[in-house]
């Protein structure tokens, strides 16, 4: 069941127009690539899928459900089938790894149990299970901030796991790291991907990762839609097209 | 400044000080007159020599009835009351007689008081006491007294004559000024305890519901805050003395006066510095919370308590320390604890009880400051 966007529009309270009238449509199992320079309104797009931007006009359905006009309840319902992750990784970091990713639970448990901090036993087993996934097993009782921003990136991945995704969003999950590092936060979010059948859209701002994992790619220049299409189709004139005429280009 | 409006500007400023200056009523030279010096020598004395430890007195004393006048038959002769000590006095006499009065057996060279007691009547309905005369022992712990009959003793309740001695044992014990202080001050210490529970316990709500970024979100939000902030704001700008003085009328004086008064100051404070907590806290992990479909409770539980627990803690053990101090003060218009007995010393212008206390709200206070400033620094 694709995700369709129509017509997205979001202007925010100064005034200033972060997306244009964007469409597009992703369907089941791809691996989406948003591409654009700083301020062309990426994390704004990322953050109206999820609601945690308001759009302005515009809509947004997923598995035939109007994103766009979901009640407080059903927005949690669909949030918690859709996994998020940062490019500052976002985690509390005063709270152990484990609590971190057990707070990816939230939205399926009991919520009075949760505000006492009580987590049924089998959903500790599967965030150790998470945990074993992005190989950080035995860091489950550290503090989120004693860990390296590689490791912290994976328990941020951790976390969407525990939602069971069926659509990762992801806004630059690897701009605050090494290429190494990149490499293999990437490599996880492809096997959730290919194995798990997840749909992802991931912000990146390097075209050489767009071209070794992305599938589709959508390129955002001041918050209008200029390209949209597979990696491969992005030649020097589109390249100018999204990035600019003084850009030059580097990886890809 | 310059230009032709210097000299006005300055004239104006001189002319206002002139004016403040003899409205406020400042006389340098009370500092120096005689009986002004003579006060503060003895006010300063008196405090760098506290009340702690004061000679031991012992006590003796005979109590013998009296009736005025003289029932019929009986005699205005001397007759023999007690063993060791005794005295020897009329058991009666008629108003107006000098009657003597003889001490013997009692403890040697020490102070003598002989004093009146009066059983509770219509007349009297506490009963009452007089001092008829002071005496001192000799040598072998006798002594002797020449004291009037007062119209007073014929009151229908009866009367009596207790003769008491007291005399210097040589040891020292520990003043009553210091064992009272000592009790008074753990008062304070838990009356500054108890605000701060209190107004902890209201203060969080409130802090939530006056910061930005949790409740600007929409229409509801941002009235709710700015009517929230405007509250605070509002009854922040009372001091903790004015509302004590209103409490203590409202509950009367003494130390629940005082909790109350902190109270309201505190949830003012606390409710403040809790709000800025909360807007200055990461936002990355709520929004990190949130898209996970958490509801907003959850969000607060697991995205903010973990980043506002210590602050908090910080401020509260803070403001304990400053309400440990504050409430010597609202003491003085009625708040209970050490703040009023230091009031009540000085009205009675017992200055070295009154350094007593001042010595200890300085010690605790310098204590506490010194254990808060730790603590806080041990949870950073
Ligand atoms: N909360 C906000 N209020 C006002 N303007 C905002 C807000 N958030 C973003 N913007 C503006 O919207 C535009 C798009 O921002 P956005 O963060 O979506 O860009 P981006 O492509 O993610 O950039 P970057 O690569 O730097 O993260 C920018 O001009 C930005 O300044
Ligand atoms: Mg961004």
């Amino acid at each position: 069941m694709p995700l369709i966007v129509e017509h997205l529009t979001k202007i925010y309270p100064d005034g200033t127009r972060a997306l244009n009238d964007v469409s597009f449509r992703v369907e089941d199992g791809e691996f989406v690539a948003i591409v654009g320079l700083s301020g062309a309104g990426k994390s704004t797009l990322l953050r109206c899928i999820n609601r945690l931007v308001e759009p302005t006009s515009g809509r947004i359905i997923w598995n035939d459900i109007d994103i766009t006009a979901a009640s407080p309840q059903e927005l949690r319902r669909i949030r918690r089938q859709i996994g998020m992750i940062f490019q500052q990784f976002n985690l509390v970091k005063r709270s152990t790894v484990l609590t971190n990713v057990l707070s990816g639970r939230l939205g399926y448990l009991n919520p009075w149990l949760t505000l006492l901090g009580y987590f049924p036993p089998a959903e500790k087993k599967r965030a150790m299970e998470a945990l074993e996934r992005v190989g950080l097993a035995d860091l489950a009782y550290k503090r989120a901030d004693e860990l390296s921003g590689g490791q912290q990136q994976r328990v941020g991945i951790a976390r969407a796991l525990m939602q069971e995704p069926r659509l990762l969003l992801a806004d630059e999950p690897v701009a605050s790291l090494d290429p190494v590092l990149a490499h293999s936060i990437l490599r996880y979010i492809e096997e959730l991907n290919k194995e798990g059948g997840v749909t992802v859209i991931c912000s990146l701002h390097f075209l050489d990762l767009v071209h070794r994992y992305a599938t589709k790619v959508i390129g955002l220049k001041d918050g209008f839609k200029v390209f949209e299409g597979r990696p491969e189709e992005i030649d020097d004139r589109r390249f100018k097209e999204i990035y600019g005429q003084e850009a030059e280009r580097i990886g890809g | 400044m310059k230009g032709p409006w210097r000299i006005p500007i300055i004239l104006g400023i001189i002319i206002v000080y002139a004016l403040c200056w003899r409205a406020v009523g400042i006389a340098p030279s009370k500092f120096f007159e005689p009986q002004a010096a003579q006060r503060a020598r003895e006010i300063f004395t008196a405090f760098v020599t506290p009340e702690i430890l004061i000679p031991e007195v012992s006590r003796q004393a005979v109590e013998v009835p009296f009736r005025v006048p003289c029932p019929p038959g009986a005699k205005s002769t001397p007759e023999v009351s007690g063993l060791s000590p005794q005295i020897v006095m009329p058991v009666c006499a008629s108003e107006g007689e000098i009657i003597k009065v003889e001490g013997r057996g009692f403890h040697p060279k020490s102070d003598v008081i002989l004093r009146w007691r009066f059983a509770p009547s219509s007349q009297l309905p506490l009963g009452g006491e007089l001092v008829a005369a002071r005496v001192k022992a000799n040598e072998d712990g006798s002594f002797e007294a020449q004291i009037e009959v007062r119209p007073l003793l014929a009151q229908e309740g009866g009367a009596s004559l207790q003769a008491e001695a007291q005399w210097r044992t040589g040891r020292r014990v520990v003043s009553p000024a210091l064992v009272k202080t000592a009790e008074l001050m753990v008062q304070t210490i838990f009356l500054a305890l108890m605000a701060t529970t209190f107004a902890t316990v209201i203060a969080i709500p409130i802090s939530f519901l006056a910061a930005r970024n949790i409740m600007a979100k929409g229409p509801v939000g941002t009235a709710i805050y700015y009517a929230v902030r405007w509250v605070l704001d509002l009854v922040r700008s009372i001091e903790p003395i004015v509302v004590a003085a209103i409490f203590a009328t409202w509950v009367g004086f003494g130390p629940f006066a005082g909790v109350l008064a902190l109270t309201v100051a505190t949830i003012v404070s606390l409710g403040k510095l809790f709000s800025e907590v909360i807007e200055t806290i990461d936002p990355g992990p709520v929004e990190a919370i949130t898209a996970t479909g958490a509801n907003l409770l959850q969000v607060i539980r697991y995205a903010v308590v973990p980043q506002i627990v210590l602050p908090f803690l910080a401020f509260i053990i803070y403001h304990w320390d400053i309400n440990i101090r504050i409430s010597t003060v609202v003491g003085f218009v009625g708040g209970g604890g050490i703040g009023y007995q230091l009031k009540l010393w000085i009205d009675q212008t017992d200055y070295h009880k009154a350094g007593t206390a001042v010595w200890a709200i300085v010690a605790v206070v310098s204590v506490m400051d010194y254990v808060s400033a730790r603590l806080r620094e041990a949870i950073k």
